[in-house]
């Protein structure tokens, strides 16, 4: 670690097949359903850079709406190289089991952003809600919902994004660090393929499916 | 022994905010509905109505249950799934099926009014904020007890008057393996707080403690509810998850049977055959 302070911008960012993602725009899935993602939120937790010069704290926990665009956020730390950036998806178990009545309207973990289950006492980690038609060709109006929602402890899960390039923090200069997350391959793995048709609400009561969800969330993110 | 946190000690001005808090409709988003607006205190703190409406007009998921002697109670709701009385008071107050608010929200309306902003001072030292109402409220269930009927006469003090003898005779059979009601409702409380699957349905629309645990064994499975103030509790039974128990409904052991023969989850007890005294 070489010690002066500088400054990270962490843009988490969404995107569909490589363009910025807006939501309740039509797109296709891999399945070739009409698609519209009206809403999509999610925790992050212990967000940091990692390598060479060490370790680099970026934030605790964070709640991210890309209903309204990127999220950034900004921190110092110690200058010096890093390699890596490593994240939790969903709230960290101790925070997700902490009391939500101790946050103020406008912290992350506050009851007020309507993202706790008050009846499991833990958060929704990922809220991925939106329609869906099973004709490609479809025009009119799209009614059928889909609505997924991870939580609970089993659903925590950490990466590690080795980064493309090294990422230098010089004392006193910003350095821009994009974490970003494909929506288009939300639905997708190498092994695994969810057909929002048939499989389209996850409410804490269906792990294997919330698990095959978290599975394609983390595996769809990448640093840039 | 009633189960208070180190960090919310039972004092006398957190349970007077509580017992204010608790007549409240503030908490609610439209100003229409308290906690007592379904947990009626000359009902045992419990509903007359299988389930209760919410300030939009639709039912809520389950029976309201009787709020007595909570305070021993180790996990909340019928499937468990909250641990402690503080953070049960933030599900009512948001679930759109009850009272749709925001206790933030609540919390910023109610906070200069009195009696709020003095017992919210003398109580925890603060203006109201959502740590305040969750603290004050679970407080105040923690003195709703029940524990001073003629059963309790009868059983702590040996009151030998204190029971009729058609009463006598019910409480007899109530004991016995013929029955094995005490099996499940035991204890001071009359429950023994598990949770088990007593074959109610072959399919379940509400998983029940399930959806808690995930375990596929626990499909069905509610915590056993007290039987205390039962008589005040009306439908018959509403005690149920959901409330329903229509007069014509098979006995317990038929249903039981019924579903056990469909269903691998569902707990065995054994019944003997009665026996007349």
């Amino acid at each position: 670690m070489d010690g002066m302070a500088g400054q990270v911008r962490l843009h988490v960012v969404a995107t569909w097949e490589g363009q910025p993602f807006v939501v309740s725009q039509e797109h296709h899935d891999i399945l070739n359903h009409r698609i519209f993602v009206d809403g999509l939120k999610l925790y992050l937790s212990d967000v940091g850079l990692q390598g060479p010069s060490g370790n680099a704290d970026l934030l605790e926990i964070g709640l991210f709406n890309f209903g309204n665009g990127a999220g950034i956020h900004v921190t110092e730390v110690a200058s010096g190289t890093y390699s890596a950036l490593h994240f939790g998806l969903g709230v960290r178990p101790d925070l997700n089991m902490s009391d939500p009545s101790q946050y103020v309207a406008g912290h992350p973990l506050s009851v007020s952003n309507g993202t706790y289950w008050t009846w499991a006492s833990g958060y929704r980690f990922v809220m991925f809600d939106g329609r869906y038609d099973t004709d490609p060709n479809g025009t009119g109006t799209v009614l059928p919902t889909f609505s997924i929602h991870t939580g609970k402890n089993d659903c925590y899960t950490t990466r590690v994004l080795q980064a493309p390039a090294p990422i230098h923090v010089e004392p006193g200069d910003t350095t821009e660090v994009y974490l970003e997350f494909a929506v288009d391959r939300f639905l997708y793995t190498a092994t695994d393929t969810i057909d929002i048709s048939t499989e389209n609400q996850s409410h804490g009561n269906n792990l294997p499916l919330a698990l095959r969800f978290t599975d394609c969330f983390v595996q769809s993110t990448s640093l840039n | 022994m009633p189960i208070v946190p180190g960090e919310n000690p039972l004092t006398t001005p957190s349970v007077r905010l509580g017992k204010a808090l608790f007549f409240e409709k503030g908490l609610s988003r439209t100003g229409t509905l308290s906690c007592a607006g379904c947990h009626f205190p000359e009902r045992a703190f419990s509903d007359t109505v299988p389930r209760s409406a919410g300030v939009n007009g639709d039912l809520g998921m389950r029976n309201a249950p009787s709020l007595a002697n909570v305070a021993y109670h180790p996990a909340l709701f019928r499937d468990g799934g909250v641990p402690n009385l503080e953070l049960q008071v933030l599900a009512p107050i948001h679930d759109d099926l009850e009272m749709d608010h925001d206790i933030n929200a609540a919390a910023g309306d109610l906070r200069d009014r009195e009696p709020y902003a003095t017992l919210s001072q003398q109580a925890y030292g603060k203006p109201l904020d959502a740590y305040v109402i969750t603290r004050a409220l679970a407080n105040y269930e923690r003195t709703l007890l029940s524990g001073w009927s003629r059963y309790d006469r009868f059983v702590h003090l040996a009151d030998g008057n204190a029971l009729s003898e058609q009463e006598l005779r019910g409480l007899d059979l109530f004991n016995s393996s013929a029955t094995g009601c005490v099996s499940c409702h035991s204890g001071q409380d009359l429950s023994d707080h598990a949770f088990y699957n007593i074959g109610q349905y072959v399919d379940y629309a509400d998983p029940g403690r399930e959806r808690i645990t995930q375990d596929p064994g626990d499909l069905g499975k509610f915590k056993v509810p007290t039987l205390r103030n039962i008589a005040l509790s009306p439908p018959l039974h509403a005690r149920r998850n959901d409330g329903y128990l229509g007069a014509g409904d098979r006995p317990l052991r038929q249903r039981r049977a019924a579903a056990s023969e469909q269903k691998p989850f569902v707990d065995t007890i054994h019944f003997e055959p009665h026996r007349a005294r």
